[in-house]
């Protein structure tokens, strides 16, 4: 995956964000790894890839964290039973948005969500992952584009 | 008027129901998939739709095709993720008068649907 690859999601979570929830956002520098040892937090969205490309998006973050952006988005109070439903819609929004670059040819699935902390998630060798860690009002989330 | 909101997201949904300020749309109905949107549709025959394109059952291409079938004059406003020139010519050609690209703000949805509705008055004038 080259860096504008990359770049395309990073831009794509920043408007989202701009956008739809407001708030202090800081994005560090994007880095691809080899590693399977990626990140993953209590909450992580995941969107399946196939077509012209295969893999994954997944978005993951903190319960804490999701509660706050319900209530940045218009709820009137933080309900857990939404908690799915923000970051699965997040990682669609992020994911299909970047359709707009990549072509119709980039097909995305509707959203899976993981809820608890995995020790690791494992990807096939030959797929590259990109990592894009960013902050929230304070709290700590991580994009990761695993492309082959 | 009454007016469908299509999305699998409950956040969205409600969002977009608390975003719509239009004096006209006086009763809000939701479905999260199309199977339920068309069911949905058929005992309410609501005036307005926003219908979202990725969705589990059946997908909002599709569901546009069956909503125009059973009413053919509905004002559909898709609003998708999917930002790409192809996605919205297929909803557009199956009868959606809107495209709406998520995320969006307040004064965007608004403005689209106000589009909608100004341009069916012009028509039917």
């Amino acid at each position: 995956m080259k860096d504008s690859e990359l770049q395309i999601f990073v831009d794509s979570l920043r408007y989202y964000f701009a956008t739809n929830i407001g708030g202090d956002m800081d994005v560090s520098p994007a880095y691809h790894t080899e590693s399977n040892e990626t990140p993953a937090s209590e909450y992580t969205g995941i969107i399946g890839v196939s077509g012209d490309k295969q893999g994954c998006i997944y978005l993951t973050a903190t319960k804490a964290m999701l509660g706050q952006v319900l209530l940045a988005m218009g709820e009137p109070e933080i309900d857990p039973s939404l908690f799915n439903d923000v970051i699965g819609e997040i990682t669609n929004t992020v994911s299909g948005n970047a359709r707009k670059v990549l072509g119709p040819g980039f097909m995305i699935s509707v959203p899976i969500v993981v809820t608890g902390r995995p020790e690791y998630i494992h990807f096939p060798r030959n797929y590259d992952i990109g990592v894009v860690p960013f902050t929230w009002n304070g709290h700590q989330a991580s994009l990761v584009v695993c492309l082959q | 008027m009454k007016m469908l909101i299509v999305d699998d997201s409950t956040v969205m949904q409600r969002k977009i129901q608390r975003s719509i300020t239009l004096e006209q749309v006086t009763d809000f109905l939701t479905a999260s998939n199309g199977m339920e949107a068309v069911e949905i549709f058929k005992q309410e025959l609501p005036e307005l739709v926003t219908m979202d394109l990725t969705m589990p059952e059946m997908d909002g291409v599709e569901c546009v095709k069956h909503l125009v079938g059973i009413k053919p004059d509905v004002l559909i406003l898709v609003i998708s993720s999917l930002s790409d020139k192809a996605t919205t010519i297929q909803a557009m050609k199956n009868g959606a008068k809107g495209f709406l690209t998520k995320p969006f703000d307040d004064e965007q949805i608004n403005a689209a649907l106000e589009e909608l509705l100004e341009e069916a008055q012009s028509d039917a004038s």
